[in-house]
Order: structure tokens, then C-alpha cells, then sequence
């Protein structure tokens, strides 16, 4: 499979996660699979599934799934953001544990505070009229910083003081959600609150490629392009609201819509609607 | 509601504390009662007490005494408070329903008094949450005067067989029927639905019957929409207690026993559906 030319070995391809989803689903038996891309009426990812069976035949079943084939003007929308400036940065405790404890949150809830700061601390905190119930975390690595954006909003004062916390408060649902949707348990889960906050996944089995793969953007003030389409269309969109005590507040409310998802362990994929979505089965 | 992080000063200012190692030994009890979002929380010398009541002709109480406990002191003669038994039930099992085997979550309840929220601390593999839950004004809780000396049948049992019983019931019916007597069938549950009637008779010689004291034919009927909850305890307990008095009135007693062997008990009273007026079947 080659890309487009050889100084952009690569294809990018959108597609309806769900039609793929339901190919794989018969090859949960599969001897083995094909993937390829096909231009059938209208370009196609083709998605060939041999299956055992009884008898010496065999029995392949093929899906089509429609795709539209992103032009290379667009591709600059799909990079991997620069890392922004942030103000804490942390690796996340243990998934499962995560996933209980917001479950639970969940039903108290709407939104949740997260809260981390550069001593390996990390809060999660929920507030209502009736109760109001805190989880705090102790001794989690806080990854080495990278190179820092500048930028004027931050000051230096948060460099000096490791104990100082950065919270954001974030819906808790599309939280569950974004944890639930961790099938494959990565060994290490960095968060990161920022002005524009983004979840990095490092898994460190999976190749270098696809690690960098899980950005999610929230679109904030600064971000006047409107990619739709593309953009648009989102899996998880996670509304992450960033406070930063005391002076400069981020209206509750304000980044309710629009997150670009990325999903994970394979090179981006970006979401779309298809319109006409087909699927055909043959058996040889 | 600022949450602090410092442990106060506990003795003088806190009128209930109590901790235990495994919050499931309270957790647990606690859900075989809870089909109200509230609850009455009665603490006194020999424990906790938690009362949920529906319609005032159900009331279903757990009974966690000290000893469960490995640190417990109440301050006042007794200390009463309402609370949101869902939040509270979320609360202590923030951590999830299940763990790896021998991972426990350490629980410690505080109560400052009157007016002052309910302080939970709970604690698993190094991982903290405190939670405060507001406490109101506690309800009258309803008498139902259910005494020993006007018990007319009385049956221990063990609940595996009751278990079965009560999991087949038929919901389309009303009500459930609990005939009662020294007579055969000796003791027998109906319920009368949408496809007929059903009829599940223990006899009083069956090994699954402890003890038979049955001195009158009585045959009461009660809401099943009311039993229904008891289910829950029922599922829990090893053993069961079922008596009914001169009024019709019945309790059942849930013997439980805890992860740990210790032994709870839950007790469900229920009033008698007032629409039949036949007493005798």
C-alpha cells in the first residue's frame, strides 16, 4: 500500500466508525482478514474476513465500507496539536479504579472538579446541595515537562510552587464516558490541564506512530477556524472547562460543543457521516 | 461546603464516630433496605439503627451493632438524623462495588451533632475520599408495636427455600397471601395473578423449617409492591424469622452474616392489605 507520493506516504481516509465496527464484529472468529482500499462506486475501504467453517470450504465475507478520502489540502487539520502551554501535568491513576469512582460520581453530579498539581497529587471532587465528596490521590509521576509554548497568560509564579493545584471542572458524564471507552488498559495516562486542556494517552506496547494519536481539542476563544465537517462530527466531544484560581476564570458553559475527537491505537481516523453506508456480504 | 482535610480534634467535637475495616459490612446491610432515597439513622450505645419506611404500612430496619465496629463511641444518650440513604450508599461505594480479593476499604463515620453533616473517610490501597452528606431533620418514625407476647405464629426458617420462593412470585398479582397454621398445610405463600393462582406450602416437617410454633389458622394478605424490597434482604440472610400478631401484622427477620462472619440483622414489618375483609382462607 503506498500513499500519496512518496514525500506523503500516507492516506487519509473518513469513515463512519460504526460500519467498521460492525465488519470487525464477524471476524471476532476470523482465520484472518484483509483490509484494503477499493474503489468500487465510490472509493471503499474493503474489509475481507475468512471464516472457518465445517467443511473444507472456505467462507469469506466482504464488507464495503464507504469512505471519503481526505484531499492533502485538509490534512493540515488533522495534525497532532502543538502542546500548549499547561499548568499541571500528571500521570493518572490506575483506569479501573478511575472508572469506578466517576461511575459513582456520576449519579451525584453533573460536573466534577479535576485538580493536580506538580507533587504528584490529584484530586476529583464533586459538589451539590447534599453532599459534596472529594477523592485525592497521592504519588502519581508527574512526567518530565516538555518544551513550553510562551505564552502570556501564564505566569511564572505556577513554576515555583509544585503543591499549587490547577483544576478544571469538566462534565463528568463525557468524562465516564471518554474512561469507559478505555478498552485496552494503557499503562499510562497523562493529564494535562491547560488553558486549552488535552488528555495524552502513551501506551508504551503500541508503536510511536499511534501513541501520539489521542489529542482531543477543545475549540475555545483563541481557535477562530471553523473546520466543519470534519471537526464537527464528534465521538466523545469532551467540554473541558479550565479554572485557574483566582483571576482568570473560564465561563462555565463556555466550550460546551465542539471537541475533534482522535481516536486511538491507530493513525487517526476522523469521523464522518456517510450517507448511504453499505454493506455486502458474499460467501465463496 | 468547604470540605476540610484535617481530622479535627474527634473526641470532643464529633457526637458519633465509628470505623471499621471493610465498609462493605455496612454498605451491604444498608442496600438490603434501601427502597426509599431516605433513611432515619438512629446511633446509640449498642449501634447504628437505620430505619426506611414507605407508605406507613412498611418499615424495614438494619441494625449494625458496635461490635461490628472496631472503634465506635456516641456521645449522647442517642443521636438521631435523617439522610439520603442513595448518596449515602454511593458514598461507600465510591470505590466499586467489587475489589481484588483482600482489598478492603477502611470507613470512618463522624457526626458533629445536630445540624452537622455526616463525614465519611474511606480509604482503599492508599487512594482517599472523604465525603459530607447533609443530615435533616429526622422523621417520626412509626411504632408498630409489635410485641413477643401477642405473636400468635411464629416460623424459622432457612431462607434458601423462601429464596426460591419468593424470586418465582408471581407479580401480576396484588397481593401475597401467608397462610399460617398449626393445621396442614402449616405454612403456605399465594399469590393470585393475571394467569391464576399459585401456591408454594412448606411443611412443618421439612428440613428447611427450624422452628414451628404455630398456634392459630391465620391467613393475611399484604401488598406484594410492599414486599417487594424485603427481597433484597432476603437474598442476603442464611436465616429467617416470620411472625405475625393478633392484628395481622407481620415481621420477618433477616439473619445476615457479614464477609468478615459477623452476623446482622434486618427486619421488615409490613401492615396487612385492609381490603379483605375475610380473615380466614
Amino acid at each position: 500500500m503506498e500513499g500519496v507520493s512518496q514525500e506523503a506516504n500516507e492516506i487519509y481516509l473518513e469513515l463512519s466508525p460504526e460500519n467498521l465496527l460492525k465488519a470487525l464484529k464477524t471476524a471476532q472468529n476470523a482465520k484472518w482478514i484483509k483490509i484494503k482500499l477499493t474503489k468500487k462506486h465510490a472509493p471503499c475501504l474493503t474489509v475481507e474476513v475468512d471464516l472457518p467453517t465445517m467443511t473444507s470450504h472456505t467462507r469469506t465475507v466482504t464488507h464495503d465500507i464507504p469512505v471519503v478520502v481526505v484531499p492533502r489540502r485538509q490534512w493540515a487539520d488533522f495534525e497532532e496539536p502543538e502542546l500548549p502551554q499547561f499548568d499541571a501535568t500528571i500521570a493518572m491513576p490506575q483506569m479501573k479504579l478511575l472508572r469506578n469512582i466517576v461511575d459513582k460520581m456520576k449519579s451525584l453530579s453533573n460536573y466534577m472538579v479535576l485538580s493536580a498539581n506538580n507533587s504528584g497529587e490529584m484530586k476529583l471532587m464533586v459538589e451539590t446541595e447534599m453532599a459534596s465528596v472529594s477523592t485525592f490521590f497521592r504519588d502519581l509521576p508527574n512526567p518530565v515537562r516538555r518544551e513550553r509554548v510562551p505564552s502570556s497568560q501564564s505566569s511564572d509564579l505556577d513554576d515555583n510552587d509544585p503543591n499549587r493545584f490547577s483544576e478544571a471542572r469538566i462534565d463528568i458524564r463525557k468524562f465516564a464516558q471518554f474512561l469507559s471507552g478505555q478498552q485496552v488498559n494503557p499503562s499510562k495516562v497523562i493529564c494535562i490541564i491547560s488553558t486549552s486542556i488535552m488528555t495524552n494517552m502513551d501506551n508504551d506496547h503500541i508503536p510511536v506512530y499511534s501513541t501520539k494519536s489521542i489529542i482531543q481539542k477543545i475549540r475555545n476563544r483563541r481557535h477562530t477556524k471553523d473546520k466543519t465537517g470534519i471537526k464537527a462530527n464528534k465521538q466523545k466531544p469532551r467540554p473541558h472547562e479550565k479554572k485557574r484560581t483566582p483571576d482568570m476564570g473560564v465561563k462555565p458553559g463556555a466550550q460546551e460543543e465542539k471537541a475533534s475527537p482522535a481516536c486511538m491505537q491507530h493513525p487517526p481516523l476522523q469521523y464522518g457521516r456517510m450517507s448511504h453506508p453499505v454493506t455486502s456480504v458474499s460467501e465463496t | 461546603m468547604a470540605l476540610s482535610t484535617q481530622y479535627a480534634d474527634e473526641d470532643s467535637q464529633n457526637v458519633l464516630i465509628a470505623k471499621l475495616d471493610n465498609a462493605k459490612n455496612v454498605s451491604n446491610i444498608l442496600k438490603a433496605i434501601h427502597f426509599k432515597e431516605s433513611a432515619t439513622v438512629f446511633a446509640s450505645s449498642m449501634g447504628l439503627k437505620v430505619t426506611v419506611e414507605d407508605s406507613k404500612c412498611v418499615q424495614a430496619n438494619a441494625f449494625i451493632q458496635e461490635g461490628i465496629f472496631h472503634e465506635y463511641a456516641v456521645q449522647e444518650d442517642q443521636v438521631t438524623f435523617k439522610i439520603n440513604l442513595t448518596v449515602l450508599l454511593e458514598c461507600l461505594t465510591i470505590f466499586g462495588s467489587t475489589s481484588a480479593p483482600g482489598v478492603t476499604t477502611n470507613l470512618k463515620m463522624c457526626y458533629g451533632g445536630y445540624g452537622c453533616p455526616l463525614q465519611l473517610v474511606l480509604e482503599e490501597d492508599g487512594v482517599l475520599t472523604e465525603c459530607s452528606i447533609k443530615t435533616l431533620e429526622p422523621d417520626e418514625i412509626l411504632d408498630f408495636n409489635f410485641c413477643s407476647e401477642n405473636v400468635i405464629n411464629k416460623i424459622i426458617m432457612k431462607s434458601e427455600c423462601l429464596k426460591e420462593a419468593f424470586s418465582e412470585l408471581d407479580m401480576s398479582s396484588d397481593i401475597l397471601q401467608f397462610l399460617m397454621s398449626p393445621d396442614p398445610p402449616y405454612f403456605r405463600l399465594s399469590t393470585f395473578g393475571d394467569a391464576g393462582s399459585t401456591h408454594s406450602d412448606f411443611p412443618k416437617d421439612s428440613d428447611m423449617i427450624e422452628s414451628f410454633s404455630c398456634t392459630q389458622t391465620q391467613t393475611n394478605r399484604y401488598k406484594v409492591s410492599l414486599l417487594k424490597p424485603s427481597v433484597k434482604a432476603l437474598g442476603l440472610s442464611t436465616r429467617v424469622s416470620i411472625r405475625t400478631d393478633n392484628r395481622g401484622f407481620l415481621s420477618i427477620q433477616y439473619m445476615i452474616k457479614n464477609e468478615d462472619g459477623q452476623i446482622c440483622f434486618v427486619e421488615y414489618y409490613c401492615a396487612p392489605d385492609e381490603d379483605v375483609s375475610d380473615p380466614y382462607s
